[in-house]
Parts: C-alpha cells; sequence; structure tokens
C-alpha cells in the first residue's frame, strides 16, 4: 500500500545528448494500477528500471509514501520488476524461484515452503513447486515470475510489458489473474506497454510517452474523449479530422462551421475529431441542420456487428462506423447525411505537442 | 533435406583416415605394445607384466600423485582467477577493449616460451628477484624463495596457471555476455545483495561451460610434457617425462613399460573428455 | 564512405554508460582498473626478460639492466652454424603441410558433424575431438612401430603424421561449429539459378565459411609449429624443427641464445594475434587460443 510519486524524474545516457526521460512528474495512488504507455525507446522501461532502483536518475526524485527512495538500494526498496521475458532462474526449481526473495532474507525453509505454496495457489498453478520452468508454458511461466514477485508483498509491483508474450486467449486469463491479484493485495503497480489496448484493458491511469516526454495522464475514458494532441488521439485508434480555426465555441472548416464546445485549446487554428463511431448517419430529406453535412459514399464494408462506410466531404475522406440498418440504405456513390454531434466532437491543437 | 548416408560418411572419410590411421592405431599400437604382444617381432603372448612392473616401479605413484596434483591445482586456481577476471572485464569502462585484448593476449604464445618467461622472472636470481634486491628486501639469490624446480612444482603451476586463465577467462566472458545484466536485476529487486547474486545466479549461470573448459585444461596439463620437464624437480617426474624417459631407456625392455605408463595417461584424459561431454550436454539441455 | 557514414557509424560503436555525476571515476572503478592492470601485467611481464636477454651478453644478479648489451645471441641465430634457419624452414613447411591438410580434411568433416544427423554421430564427435585431450605423447609413442615398419620414423612425413591428428581435430572443431550455424538454402537457392556445384561452393560456400577457414588455418598453424613432444620421439634428431632448437638451448644454460630463440619461435604466434585482433571480437577468441606446446 504504497503512493508512488516520481517528480521531474530525468534520465540523461549521454551527456550533451536528448534524454532518455525528460522531466517526468506522475502520482499513482495507494493500490492503483498505471500504465506506461508508448511507442519503442519512448523511455518507459528506463522509468521503471529507475523506479526499481536498478537505474539511478540523473536528476528528480523518486518518493514512496512521500519518502524519497533515491539513497535505497534496490535489494531495500520493495519494488519488484517482473520482466517480459520473465527471467525465472533455470537451474532452479519453480519453487526455488518463487520462494528466492524470502531465501535472501534468511527465513526458515518451512517458512518458505508454506509461502511459496500460498503464492502458487494465489497463481492457479497449485503443485507445481517441484516442475523445473523449461517444462512449464509461457503463461505457467509468466504466472511463476508473477508469484516470485509477489511473496515479499513489495510496495511496489513493475510489470515489462506483462502480456505482450502470450496468446490471444492467454492474454485474457492473464489479464484477469493480475487484476484479481492486484486488488486482492491493493498493491500499487505500474506496467510498461505499448500496446494502447493493453493499457486501457488494465489501467486505472495511463501515463502516454513520447521521446521521453509525458504527454498526457488521464483514464483510458479521457484518453478516448479528450487527448491533448493530435498525436496522443492517433496512438488511441484512428478518429477523424478536419483542420480548421476555433473561435468561442464555432470551429470553421473547408466543408462548414461546427458547433464545438469541447476543445483543448481556447482559440486558433487547430483540428476538429470526432470519433467513427461516433458520426450519426441521418435521414436527408430536409435541409440540413447545424452540425449535420452530405457525404458521398466512397466505399462500404459490412461486417454483420457494424457497417464501415469511407465517404467524402468536401475533399475530406473520413470514416464512419454505424449499425447494419443504416447500412442497407446506402451503396457506394450515394450521398449520405452525416450529424457530427457537438458532445462528441474534439477540438485540439495541430501537431503532437 | 540431408544428403545420402554415403555422402556424409564420403565427408567424413579423410578425417576418419587420420583419425583411426594415425590416431587410434598409435593408440592400439601402443595398448598393444604394453601388452606385450607384437607379432611384428615374434611376441605373441599378451600378458600384464608390463603393467605389473609399472607398479611395482617405486617412480610410479609418486609420479601419479605429483601428475594429479599439479593439474588439479592448475586448474582450479585457474579457473577461480578465471571467473574473478571474466567479472571484472564484463562491466563497460574506459579502456575495456584494450584491457579484454591485452588478457587475451598470450592465448597463442607457446608454451615454452611461457615457460622460459617464467624461469627468467621467477627464479632465485630471475628478475622478481632482482627486484626484490633493489627495494633492499633480500641480499643474495639464494635468500628468494624457491619457486622454480621446486618440491612444490610452483613454477610449472605458474606457467600453466599464466596460460589457463585467459583461455577459460574468455569463455566466461563469453557467457557473461550472453547472459545479460537482466537476472542480477530481477534478482536485485528480491533483495539479493553483491554476494548473494554472485552465489545464487551469477555463479550456476556461468559453470557448466566453466567447468566444460576446465576440464579441457585439466586433461592438458595431466598429459603435457614440456613444461614439467624444463621447470620441475628431477624427482618426482611427472607421469609424461617419466614415460619419454622410459622410453628413451636403452634397455628395450623398459619400452612396453613406457607405453603402459603412455596407455595410463591416455586413458586419465579420456575420462576427462568424457566428464566434457556429459558436462556440455547437460549444460545445453538446461537451457 | 563519406565522413559522414564515418561519424555516425563511430558513435554507434561507443559504449553506452551511464552518465556521471561529480568529477573523476568512483571507488569501484578504480579498485577494477588496479586489479585490472596488475593481472595485465602478470600476464605481460613474463616477454619482458626474454627480449632484454636477447640483447644481453653479461646480465647477473641483482642487476635489473644488462651490464653488457650485445647482439650476440642474434649474431649467432642469423649464422648458419646455429641450423636456426634451417629449422624455421623445417618447421615452417611441415606446419603449412599440416595447415592444408587439416583445412582440407576439416571442411567436409565439419560440414558433416555441424549440419547432419546419422547414426554413430555422438561416436564420431568423441573419436575426431579425442585427439585434443589425448596427449600426443602416447600416440607419438604408439605410432612409432608403424613408422619404423614403414619407414616414416625420422622424416618429415611421419612428422607431419603425427602434427595432422591435433591440428585436424581442431580445425574440425573449428569447422563444425561455423557450420552449425550455416545456413544452406542460400546453396540451394544458387543451384536453382543455375550454379554448378564447384560455383556453389565458390561463390556461396567458401565466403560464408571463409572467417571459420582463417581460425582454423591459423590455429593449426600453430599447433603444429609449437609442437615438441610428438616430433622429438618420431623423428628424434633428424628433423630438427624451431621447437626442438629452442628446448636444446633452453636445457644448454646459454639464456641470451634461448631467449632470442624464443622470440624468432614466437613471431608466429604474435602475427596470429595481430590478425585475430582484427578479425574476431573479444567473444569470438574463445574459438581460438589453445595451451599447447
Amino acid at each position: 500500500m504504497t503512493k508512488l510519486q516520481l517528480t521531474e524524474l530525468t534520465q540523461t545516457y549521454d551527456r550533451g545528448k536528448r534524454p532518455s526521460v525528460d522531466a517526468l512528474s506522475l502520482t499513482v495512488e495507494t493500490g492503483r494500477i498505471c500504465a506506461l504507455l508508448g511507442p519503442s525507446g519512448c523511455g518507459k522501461t528506463t522509468t521503471m528500471k529507475m523506479i526499481a532502483g536498478i537505474l539511478k536518475p540523473t536528476g528528480g526524485d523518486i518518493l514512496f509514501d512521500g519518502v524519497s527512495v533515491l539513497s535505497v538500494r534496490a535489494e531495500r526498496r520493495g519494488a519488484v520488476m517482473v520482466f517480459q521475458n520473465h527471467l525465472l532462474f533455470p537451474y532452479m526449481s519453480v519453487g526455488d524461484n518463487v520462494g528466492f526473495a524470502l531465501k535472501m532474507q534468511g527465513q526458515p525453509r518451512a517458512t518458505i515452503r508454506a509461502r511459496v505454496d500460498e503464492m502458487l495457489e494465489m497463481v492457479q498453478l497449485p503443485g507445481h513447486a517441484n516442475s523445473r520452468p523449461r517444462q512449464l508454458s509461457g503463461g505457467q511461466q509468466q504466472r511463476v515470475a508473477l508469484a516470485r514477485a509477489l511473496i515479499t508483498n513489495p510496495k511496489v509491483l513493475l510489470l515489462d510489458e506483462p502480456l505482450s508474450n502470450l496468446d490471444a486467449h492467454l492474454r485474457d486469463e492473464m489479464r484477469n489473474l493480475i487484476l484479481r491479484i492486484q486488488r486482492q493485495l491493493a498493491i500499487t503497480t505500474v506496467f510498461v506497454t505499448h500496446d494502447q489496448e493493453e493499457a486501457v484493458v488494465l489501467a486505472d491511469h495511463i501515463a502516454l510517452m513520447f521521446d521521453g516526454i509525458l504527454q498526457q495522464h488521464a483514464t483510458p475514458e479521457q484518453f478516448y474523449e479528450c487527448p491533448v494532441s493530435e498525436r496522443v488521439s492517433r496512438f488511441f485508434g484512428n478518429p477523424n479530422f478536419l483542420p480548421g480555426r476555433l473561435s468561442g465555441n464555432r470551429f470553421e472548416t473547408p466543408v462548414g462551421t461546427f458547433d464545438a464546445p469541447r476543445s483543448a485549446m481556447v482559440q486558433g487554428p487547430g483540428l476538429l475529431s470526432i470519433r467513427p463511431e461516433a458520426i450519426r448517419v441521418v435521414p436527408g430529406n430536409v435541409q440540413p441542420a447545424a452540425n449535420e453535412r452530405d457525404a458521398r459514399v466512397l466505399s462500404h464494408v459490412y461486417v454483420g456487428t457494424h457497417a464501415r462506410y469511407t465517404v467524402d466531404i468536401g475533399g475530406h475522406v473520413l470514416e464512419v462506423v454505424t449499425d447494419p440498418e443504416a447500412a442497407r440504405s446506402y451503396g457506394d456513390g450515394d450521398i449520405v447525411r452525416l450529424r457530427f454531434p457537438p458532445e462528441k466532437i474534439w477540438i485540439m491543437a495541430t501537431q503532437g505537442s | 533435406m540431408q544428403p545420402a548416408r554415403w555422402k556424409i560418411w564420403l565427408m567424413l572419410a579423410p578425417a576418419l583416415l587420420i583419425i583411426f590411421g594415425v590416431f587410434i592405431g598409435g593408440l592400439g599400437l601402443g595398448i598393444s605394445r604394453s601388452l606385450n604382444y607384437m607379432p611384428i617381432i615374434g611376441l605373441t603372448e599378451p600378458n600384464l607384466e608390463a603393467y605389473r612392473n609399472l607398479l611395482a616401479l617405486p617412480e610410479f605413484l609418486p609420479s601419479l600423485g605429483v601428475t594429479l596434483y599439479i593439474a588439479i591445482a592448475s586448474t582450479a586456481i585457474s579457473m577461480t582467477l578465471a571467473v574473478a577476471c571474466g567479472l571484472l572485464l564484463r562491466r563497460s569502462f574506459a579502456g575495456k577493449r584494450l584491457m579484454t585484448f591485452l588478457f587475451t593476449f598470450n592465448l597463442p604464445i607457446p608454451h615454452i616460451v611461457g615457460a622460459m618467461g617464467i624461469l627468467l622472472v621467477f627464479s632465485q636470481s630471475g628478475f622478481l628477484a632482482r627486484l626484490a634486491h633493489g627495494a633492499g628486501l633480500i641480499e643474495r639469490p639464494m635468500d628468494f624463495p624457491v619457486l622454480v624446480h621446486d618440491p612444490w612444482a610452483i613454477g610449472i603451476i605458474l606457467e600453466y596457471v599464466w596460460k589457463a586463465v585467459p583461455f577459460i577467462g574468455i569463455v566466461v566472458l563469453a557467457v557473461l555476455q550472453s547472459i545479460g545484466d537482466d537476472f542480477e536485476a530481477v534478482a536485485r529487486t528480491l533483495g539479493a545483495g553483491p554476494w548473494q547474486r554472485f552465489r545464487y545466479v551469477v555463479l550456476p549461470l556461468i559453470m557448466p561451460a566453466t567447468l566444460s573448459v576446465s576440464v579441457l585444461v585439466l586433461a592438458f596439463t595431466f598429459g603435457e610434457y614440456l613444461i614439467p620437464y624444463l621447470l620441475g624437480q628431477t624427482y618426482p617426474e611427472t607421469l609424461p617425462v617419466l614415460a619419454v624417459r622410459l622410453f628413451t631407456d636403452p634397455d628395450l625392455n623398459k619400452r612396453p613399460e613406457a607405453m603402459a605408463m603412455a596407455i595410463v595417461i591416455a586413458i586419465v584424459s579420456s575420462i576427462m573428455v568424457l566428464i566434457y561431454m556429459a558436462i556440455s550436454r547437460r549444460a545445453v539441455r538446461s537451457d | 564512405m563519406t565522413a559522414q557514414d564515418v561519424r555516425s557509424s563511430l558513435r554507434r560503436k561507443a559504449p553506452r554508460r551511464p552518465a556521471r555525476r561529480g568529477i573523476g571515476i568512483s571507488v569501484a572503478d578504480f579498485l577494477r582498473w588496479a586489479a585490472l592492470t596488475l593481472l595485465v601485467l602478470w600476464l605481460l611481464l613474463p616477454f619482458v626478460p626474454i627480449v632484454i636477454w636477447s640483447f644481453s651478453f653479461r646480465w647477473t644478479f641483482p642487476d635489473l639492466l644488462p651490464e653488457t648489451w650485445s647482439l650476440r645471441a642474434w649474431g649467432y641465430i642469423a649464422s648458419p652454424t646455429s641450423q636456426v634457419a634451417s629449422a624455421i624452414w623445417d618447421s615452417a613447411r611441415i606446419a603449412l603441410s599440416v595447415t592444408v591438410l587439416s583445412v582440407l580434411i576439416a571442411i567436409p568433416a565439419g560440414r558433416a558433424l555441424g549440419m547432419y544427423r546419422f547414426p554413430g554421430k555422438g561416436l564420431i564427435e568423441f573419436l575426431i575431438l579425442a585427439p585434443n585431450i589425448v596427449p600426443s605423447l602416447t600416440v607419438a609413442l604408439g605410432i612409432q612401430v608403424l613408422f619404423i615398419r614403414y619407414g616414416l620414423d625420422n622424416t618429415a612425413a611421419g612428422v607431419v603424421l603425427v602434427h595432422l591428428v591435433a591440428s585436424m581435430s581442431y580445425a574440425v572443431l573449428v569447422m563444425a561449429g561455423v557450420f552449425a550455424n550455416y545456413d544452406p538454402e542460400a546453396e540451394e537457392v544458387a543451384r536453382t539459378l543455375g550454379a554448378n556445384r564447384f560455383q556453389t561452393f565458390r561463390h556461396v560456400t567458401l565466403p560464408a565459411i571463409f572467417p571459420g577457414i582463417v581460425v582454423a588455418s591459423l590455429f593449426s598453424f600453430l599447433i603444429s609449429w609449437d609442437q615438441y613432444v610428438s616430433t622429438i620421439i618420431v623423428a628424434g634428431g633428424f628433423v630438427k624443427t624451431l621447437s626442438v632448437l629452442v628446448v636444446a638451448a633452453a636445457g644448454s644454460g646459454d639464456r641470451a641464445i634461448t631467449a632470442a630463440l624464443c622470440i624468432v619461435f614466437v613471431a608466429p604466434a604474435i602475427l596470429v594475434l595481430i590478425v585475430t585482433a582484427r578479425y574476431l571480437t573479444g567473444e569470438n577468441a574463445a574459438v581460438g587460443g589453445f595451451g599447447r606446446s
């Protein structure tokens, strides 16, 4: 049960070069799961290693429950890391792997054995204490690595790409396991991933990083609803964009002016973004109302649960996802009326920040 | 898609010709001669007389003892130092490349030269002794400890260690390089201190490869002739030196004993090869 | 390669080091440096007196440097009475024969062992690698009888055969390793493009295995060059290789000449060092380097 705070955390490998992690400030409340999300090389694994104490920051501070841990060695810090390639000690049994931390503390053998059995139960691998790591499947090895990390009730749990190595169906299992254990033990958890889906599904809140710089720290919903920049928005799926200019609550675009009360900026040139699922297809027999425009269907795909239209509106290509009913009415080349609900429109500045 | 079986054997044929012709042939003839079975010169009744004489030879057991001692001591010391060097050299630091190159400098250097060098450095009138005199530590050559031609075979062991430490060391380095740092990082976050990390993580990971290379060194130092000849005492001689002396003895009846001794040396070395292969196989499987 | 390419490739080669706070180096680094320097000194120290002795005339205890320097030892070596030139010639041609034969044998054998499976492979591996371990002494003693019978004793040819056992064994070890990492698909592609067997070997296989051939050749040469015991046993005093001369000099007590001979004897090894230092990285050096006398 630890509150984790990073203040202006920085890591510069070579003097004079761009920092791998640049003045990162982040708070993870007790018992929460936070995802460090971003493309490869964005500094997320470096950050995790600094939290664990394996890497010394070149600037900034790390606080557990308000106390700086920079002077505390990794062995004493209580932040355990589970690597993507589990790294189980190949020459030790599963049980010895799991009980490793307790053995380092010098606990009596009986205690260790009892705790190991407890942990193996928790990760749903009862009775495997005497197996060798190479006898287990990838998913099982991952669970052993988790048990090994949690046996000491660490203050902070750090997971490096916990689901990336797993097949799709195993991924669900593992995700549920991590969630269940994390809730049960209420361990403050940080995990690193490049997969936005993984982040959304596991995390309470997400810290998105590009090039070592924190872009946005918010809940998954907020990333979908109000991303702070175009680059952030693009990382979370493929919204539609229309360039234009914001003044007050209205956004002027080459294809018309939209009511746009929700915005990341005050005024000036920007981008209108709206998810394909948010655009409504409406009957086009009367004059278009506010926030309604006509578009020409370029192509469409019918997928059973929904239909996806690619439309041309004033030279801009948009994607629209709608229910199958509407799909039956329109074909390629038809004119379709689209409604852009103002509450679904989000205005942001052009270019990533 | 492999080629036909006979083609594979054809590829192996020249190597097998040498192996069976010269190597096995030499061994076989040696065994045969040691059993006093040599139809070519009229001996048609194999017997174990040579081996009995060997065991009865007063020098045999002391020679065997000193040979084993030298081999085991050299290998054990080399292994320990090599692991230490591997650990020292693994991290990046200024000048690492140069250091690594210098570390492996003596790998291709022949043992003769190494022996000469050790002799010139460590003998009682050698370089170190003169440095000691310059530092005021000793007065005459006799005051310097006997390190060469001495009963503890220090000179011999020094030379073997001098050659073997880089030989084992680069294997240790290679394994350390391939393991990477992550295992130790995991162990750290699980609370393992530096010595614990070495004992429970690093050592078990490097042991298989280190041991198998060390067995090679062990086998080599056991059967090696030249260094004990140059740097050793006259009594007890090591087995290879004794074997050659018996072989070149004008009394031809000593020949079978010489052969028997050579066979004993070969057998001990072969056992070490088997141990090496067993360890290597186990190391590969446990990955 | 433009200047830009050079600069960027140099940058890539630079090791990543954690940025240091404060000045200079840490205690741990200093200790490491000290330990390594001691180690390197110990590894290189034996060469120092050898070099000095070769240039000395009179160098007694307790002088740290010779009382009188001279080129006497070198002069002796250069003169025909020392037989050094013929010894070098003998050692060289024996070693070269051994090298060529070893490599020619090792390429197909290494390919068979490295790439294919067949019954009895384990046994064959054991047999071919055994000479690396079984002392050449035993083999030489044994094969003498056969050599005497067939007139090979006291000949260079006999010496070549005996050296070949150890050299070839090592060469096969190297080539087997090379072929284990070799992908034969490139050959199949070449064949479908119309290359015959020889062309395939020359243009596809050979370039791929060339580094292994270099290593195998260099160390086969050294193994033969350094051999002493087997040469002495098989060829008595009749074939005087350089190793025989060096050991004889060591027994004679003339340190200057012995030292000078050592330097000559060690020359090919130094050459090999220079060549392989460029060719191989530290890790690959595990492939080479073997203790033999």
